[in-house]
């Protein structure tokens, strides 16, 4: 009791601390400096003579299909080299090699970074613009304009990246189970609770509906990007945090009434080991997630292999086709680079070919190539560990229905440390789910104002 | 000795005098290492002094060019004011409360037991204590990770259920790591300092019939005193610097926020590219760490002598 009401403390003060800097201080950052708009930033882009040698950075596996394909690349291109670097995954702190790379002059040609970082990157001025380079001249048209968007950073006609995959979010769910215990797969939210309910009751609260916690913090935000909020608006000149907006309260408000009904077990968080043992086990009924899982469940789920299908995620309203992302990653051109016609060229390449090969030897990413995503062939091919089902073919329907006007903050680092620590509190029943988003978005805009940038908040 | 044979060579009327010579030997020999401490060292913490007196400003909109801008104290003013620093320190605190004096015992107790017992066994039982202090420190959170994880622990084999990575437990679960990694360390330090103590001591003690357990309170235990006290100063620095531990288990567990220590506060705020602020809380750190030691080494000397 005196622990929760320590922590209460803390994160009353944490809350209130930034809220004193955003009305006293904001108004007078929004310095004379600041008129000046965004200039476009095009750079030029000559084809050099002799071979010309790059390096890339990644974490995308397998590692041996990613040097294959390279390999590919390197054999059909006399004028180009690539190097591979397997580096350790952006979250886990590949993007802190990244900015230091970047800071010290030694970052490499081309690097893997996930759409939501670039804004990141670009505000460190790590990114370099290759809208001018000849491989780039079709580049929008390959692929879906929202994924366009994304690589752009906010700067129409920009190319700063070339996409890898994209990961709308879809609900995985043991068909078993449902069948088991005649319960209908939900299609709506508010089915999704009733059925929570009904699996609690009929199992006696063995067998819960999803698993989450603090864990869940880029789910969370994916979810939000479903019911149609937009935490993060780039304004004029400076920046504006709405985290919690109706849409943001509503998703906030249905997980933290299935916490309090008691259907959820927040023991296991996003793709953590406690979380793979109830895929395993059969004590959880679904889980929301992108299409990168299918490799998840299949390699941390063994067990449960032909109970597992995917169906298109719960919506708000009946009959309505909303989606949001969770994930998904970019081959991004670095600032520094001498090489910006090479590192085009390969961007380009290593979009078209990394979805063919990666289904080939792995199967489970949806790449946002348009060849790709239009190819039924490819899309509609059964999965065994999904009992034969088509599980791409979902995830490609739900590609259409994602929000387009969704944008990621330019520290979204700092955003997502603050919204997993404020999350922390939400599930051991210190605070709400609510809370920590207003608690993240305070904190989230102290940090982006101690970087330069103005902020608002609403 | 140097300086008596450079004297006697110095014959040649062109040979430099004696003294810059031996001055020469001598930058030779200190030379690598102060290049190497200068470098390594010195640069760094004068470049984090120099990042924490400074703050970001930006030209040209949220995507602008960034430019560095002296800050005066302003950065410290920031780190003193932010809660989660406090939350970190008050949680090392607690560590370093807990861990010296329980390291100290640890490391005694089993020392003492080894010291009286029969040299080849003693040897298989230090060996073994020693080995954890071997393991690198993030394998140790790993597999101590998969023994606290709920159903992959050996304990839910007997259907215990408990939540070592939960709310309530992490704090001792992590301690416990600790205690497992450096105990062993600990143990050496004293064996090697039990060790030294001259053995006529011991033979005197003998000859006036003191017991085991009057030898070791009366006299190994006051023998090796500066050796606890220097061990205890080494958790103390060790554990105001906690990071590996609770870095590694935060990835399961959801009761460790990325502000836990100091160190991980500093850690997060580079990841966030917030080079000035983390280099204040270093530097900060440093400082408290600092005065911590000084401040217990002084006590423990005022009651020794």
């Amino acid at each position: 009791m005196l622990l929760s009401k320590a922590r209460t403390l803390v994160i009353g003060a944490a809350a209130a601390l930034p809220l004193f800097i955003a009305t006293g201080v904001y108004g007078s950052a929004s310095s004379a400096q600041d008129h000046r708009a965004p200039q476009a930033n095009l750079n030029p882009c000559p084809k050099e003579k002799g071979k010309v040698n790059i390096t890339f950075w990644t974490w995308e596996g397998p590692p041996s299909v990613i040097q294959h394909i390279v390999d590919e690349f390197n054999a059909r291109h006399s004028d180009i080299h690539v190097t591979v670097d397997q580096v350790t995954p952006g979250f886990s702190g590949g993007y802190e090699n990244a900015f230091n790379a970047l800071r010290a002059g030694k970052a490499p040609d081309v690097d893997m970074i996930e759409y939501y970082e670039l804004p990141n990157f670009r505000l460190v001025n790590g990114l370099y613009n290759v809208a001018d380079c000849p491989a780039m001249r079709h580049v929008t048209s390959q692929f879906p304009a929202w994924v366009n968007n994304q690589d752009a950073v906010g700067e129409p006609g920009a190319v700063y990246a070339v996409p890898e995959d994209i990961e709308p979010l879809a609900m995985f769910y043991r068909k078993d189970l449902f069948t088991k215990y005649n319960i209908p797969v939900p299609t709506t939210w508010a089915q999704y609770q009733s059925d929570a309910l009904a699996f609690k009751s009929d199992t006696n609260g063995t067998v819960k509906m999803a698993d989450m916690n603090a864990n869940d913090f880029r789910l969370l935000v994916g979810l939000d990007w479903q019911a149609g909020a937009l935490p993060f608006q780039y304004t004029g000149t400076g920046f504006t945090f709405d985290m919690d907006s109706p849409q943001a309260q509503r998703v906030a408000n249905f997980w933290e009434g299935l916490i309090k009904d008691g259907v959820i077990n927040t023991q296991a968080g996003f793709t953590t080991p406690p979380e793979y043992i109830t895929w395993n086990n059969g004590t959880v009924a679904t889980q929301i997630g992108p299409d990168y899982l299918t490799g998840f469940f299949k390699g941390q789920a063994p067990d449960a292999a032909g109970d597992w299908a995917v169906a298109p995620i719960p919506q708000w309203a009946a009959g309505d086709h909303a989606d949001g992302q969770a994930g998904g990653s970019a081959t991004a051109i670095m600032a520094g680079t001498k090489h910006p016609y090479a590192d085009a060229v390969f961007a380009d390449w290593f979009a078209a070919n990394y979805p063919v090969q990666v289904q080939l030897y792995a199967g489970y990413v949806l790449s946002g190539a348009n060849s790709y995503l239009n190819n039924p062939a490819v899309i509609d091919t059964p999965n065994a560990y999904f009992g034969g089902q088509a599980p791409m073919s979902v995830f490609r329907k739900m590609a259409d229905y994602v929000n387009t006007s969704f944008q990621w903050a330019p520290n979204m680092t700092a955003v997502f440390a603050d919204l997993q620590d404020n999350l922390q509190g939400a599930f051991n029943g210190t605070s709400t789910i609510e809370q920590a988003f207003v608690t993240t978005q305070n904190e989230a805009a102290a940090n982006l104002h101690s970087l330069g940038v103005t902020v608002y908040t609403k | 000795m140097t300086i008596v044979t450079a004297a006697r060579l110095d014959t040649g009327r062109r040979q430099p005098p004696a003294r810059v010579r031996a001055f020469l030997t001598g930058v030779g020999f200190l030379g690598p290492f102060y290049t190497a401490f200068t470098l390594f060292f010195l640069l760094p913490i004068a470049f984090a002094i120099y990042e924490s007196l400074h703050s970001q400003r930006r030209v040209g909109g949220v995507f602008g060019r960034p430019i560095e801008v002296f800050a005066g104290l302003s950065q410290f003013g920031a780190v003193f004011s932010d809660a989660q620093f406090w939350s970190g320190i008050r949680t090392v605190l607690l560590y370093v409360c807990v861990q010296a004096p329980l390291m100290a015992i640890v490391g005694v107790s089993l020392a003492l037991l080894l010291d009286v017992t029969a040299p080849r066994i003693a040897r298989v039982f230090r060996t073994s204590y020693f080995v954890p202090y071997a393991v690198s420190q993030v394998v140790a959170s790993i597999l101590w990770g998969a023994l606290y994880t709920p159903g992959s622990s050996p304990l839910s084999e007997f259907h215990l259920r408990i939540d070592f990575l939960g709310h309530s437990l992490v704090f001792p679960a992590i301690l416990n790591i600790g205690i497992w990694e450096w105990g062993g360390f600990n143990v050496i330090l004293m064996t090697t300092a039990l060790t030294a103590i001259p053995t006529e001591l011991f033979d005197a003690a003998r000859v006036d019939g003191a017991s085991k357990w009057a030898t070791a309170w009366r006299i190994k235990l006051p023998l090796i005193r500066p050796t606890i006290i220097m061990s205890m100063v080494l958790t103390i620095i060790g554990t105001m610097q906690l990071f590996t531990e609770p870095q590694i288990m935060a990835q399961i567990s959801d009761a460790i926020p990325s502000y836990y220590t100091p160190n991980m506060f500093a850690y997060t705020q580079i990841s966030g590219d917030n080079y000035s602020f983390a280099a204040a809380i270093s530097v900060t750190l440093a400082v408290v760490g600092l005065v911590l030691s000084f401040a217990f080494l002084r006590i423990m000397r005022r009651r020794t002598y």
